[in-house]
């Protein structure tokens, strides 16, 4: 055996963190609390196993006392641990305030870990852990909510307890309801356990894609659709799905078209939100362009994007800049197609979700787009100008904001024409020929050539 | 995504586990059952009323006959199975939004 070596610095504190903890779950154990001598338990699995050794030795103390100064007792015995961990030596009141309030999640976990031990422990058909036959979980769980309340007569003693965020009127904020929520410890096991009992038959159908049978379609169809809007994170989104798969229904029966403004509102932002995805696929092809051509640009392999200079990023952007308009576009029709909303779309709609939602860039040069941003940006300020200014007129205001209007109108017209010329009448062909068709549009003619088209 | 479909889905062939060895889906299935229950029974709990709180909190304890908790349930609790099959519906929802979101 070679030379002991001291333990090191982090094993130290592993030891004096299971001490603690050893400390704190030897009372859930023991009814005689502290006075209990028992060997130290292993605190990776929660409760002390130890207690079997004990079991014979337990003697609930009932006829002592009612339960409830038991669990008081022992809830105060508990705290008292926590508050003596030596982790809050060096901290302030409020520090260990919000320590104190992890150590007692930490044993709500713990006990409702145990609970599912438990449960395993009896589906297992094996004998339940034994240190359970020493422990009734309801009582682990008035322990665990007396040392709360102990908690909080401390808090409240040392004010540092917030009984409203802030003052403000609202009663589910601050440290009391998070008192009630963390004293909240549901004994599910029971219930899980014959539940499961009861109704595996119908999960498992349900699993397999046989259970939907077993609900009439359109209840099942709408508890879906209820929990769709329960679970998405994105409200306005499902209720533009919801509102689709409504608006199917509802053709099929007499019941009447949903609100038209409603619907047409969710519709937008559905699709506002599928070309929001689509942008950002598009963002990604166009990094990929952006790398294949400073490839093909003869760059070193590995070459970092940020070395490039100013001038060459502009013009990847530039020459990325309509074949990625080409792509998102392209991309957004086949979506549309096979959502089957290309019928929905009327020309109104198409040409706000383009305006709105298309990056102004994927429609006009860099330098058309900079310079129209400038020109909204006078207009703004001579619209202000104008307004405080009796002598506007005096001062010629009114004919700079008109020459700014127009230099406005010339670069959106420019935008407008492209469109035009890329998309609605492509998408009426198409419209008449049926989706087919209107999936092999292609762009196929460059921006100089689209200029030329313009003069022409 | 098309809600119907889920419903009448396989959560085998969601989780694309069809080849794997029949352990495997095993443990796929069991591992769905015990999630699936832990929510039905978030749900019954929260849907008792004082009163039945107070005869759940009688009925299940520590040793009480299944039977007695079994009556229990089929008395207090008559939209059970529709519970289940939501609850499964749920579950198979979330895998669905899961799967394709790591398949994109």
């Amino acid at each position: 055996m070679g030379e002991s070596n001291p333990p090191a610095p982090e094993n130290n504190k592993k030891q004096t963190e299971k001490e603690f903890w050893s400390s704190i779950f030897r009372h859930f154990t023991s009814w005689s609390g502290a006075e209990r001598e028992m060997d130290t338990p292993d605190t990776q699995s929660g409760f002390s196993e130890s207690a079997r050794e004990t079991e014979a030795e337990t003697s609930p103390t009932t006829d002592e006392a009612s339960q409830k100064e038991v669990e008081s007792w022992i809830g105060t015995l508990i705290f008292q641990e926590l508050l003596n961990n030596p982790e809050l030596a060096d901290m302030n009141d409020m520090e260990k305030k919000n320590h104190i309030k992890q150590d007692l999640r930490e044993i709500k976990h713990k006990i409702q870990e145990s609970d599912y031990d438990r449960v395993k422990a009896i589906t297992d058909k094996g004998e339940p852990a034994p240190w359970r036959r020493n422990t009734n979980w309801n009582e682990a769980r008035g322990r665990y909510k007396a040392a709360w309340r102990e908690f909080e007569k401390w808090a409240m003693e040392k004010g540092v307890w917030n009984k409203k965020d802030d003052g403000k009127e609202d009663e589910k904020k601050g440290d009391e309801a998070e008192f009630n929520r963390e004293t909240e410890v549901k004994p599910n096991w029971v219930i899980h356990e014959t539940a499961r009992n009861m109704g595996l038959n119908v999960a498992i159908a349900g699993i397999y894609g046989m259970g939907y049978a077993m609900l009439a379609p359109w209840k099942a169809f709408e508890l879906g659709l209820r929990y769709a809007s329960q679970l998405t994170d994105n409200e306005q989104y499902t209720r533009g799905m919801m509102e689709k798969l409504f608006k199917k229904k509802r053709e099929k029966s007499t019941k009447g078209e949903p609100k038209k403004e409603e619907w047409n509102k969710a519709k937008e932002y559905e699709v506002k939100q599928k070309v929001k995805k689509i942008e950002m696929q598009y963002i990604r092809d166009l990094k990929d362009q952006i790398v294949e051509q400073k490839a093909q640009g003869g760059k070193e392999p590995g070459e970092e994007y940020a070395t490039i200079t100013e001038e060459r990023k502009q013009e990847l952007r530039d020459g990325a800049g309509k074949r990625g308009y080409e792509n998102v576009w392209r991309t957004l029709r086949v979506h549309w197609i096979q959502e089957e909303t290309w019928d929905i779309i009327d020309e109104k709609e198409f040409r706000d979700i383009i305006h709105n939602d298309f990056k102004l860039r994927d429609l006009l040069t860099q330098e058309e787009y900079s310079s129209l941003r400038k020109l909204k940006k006078e207009e703004t300020r001579l619209k202000k100008e104008i307004k405080e200014d009796p002598n506007h007129e005096k001062k010629g205001l009114d004919g700079d904001l008109r020459h700014t209007q127009e230099g406005i109108a010339d670069i959106e017209n420019r935008k407008k024409v492209r469109i035009d010329k890329m998309g609605w009448p492509e998408y009426k062909r198409g419209k008449k020929k049926g989706g087919a068709a209107a999936e092999s549009f292609v762009v196929t003619e460059t921006e100089d050539e689209m200029d030329e088209n313009e003069e022409d | 995504m098309n809600l119907e479909k889920i419903a009448q889905s396989n959560l085998i062939d969601t989780l694309q586990l069809k080849d794997t060895p029949s352990n495997v889906r095993q443990k796929a299935v069991d591992e769905a059952v015990e999630i699936i229950f832990e929510s039905v029974a978030d749900r019954i709990k929260a849907g008792f009323s004082d009163e039945e709180m107070i005869q759940y909190e009688h009925t299940f304890h520590e040793g009480s006959p299944e039977q007695e908790r079994v009556e229990f349930l089929q008395t207090h609790v008559p939209n059970f199975e529709e519970i289940v099959a939501e609850e499964t519906f749920r579950y198979k929802y979330l895998t669905e939004i899961m799967v394709t979101a790591l398949t994109e």
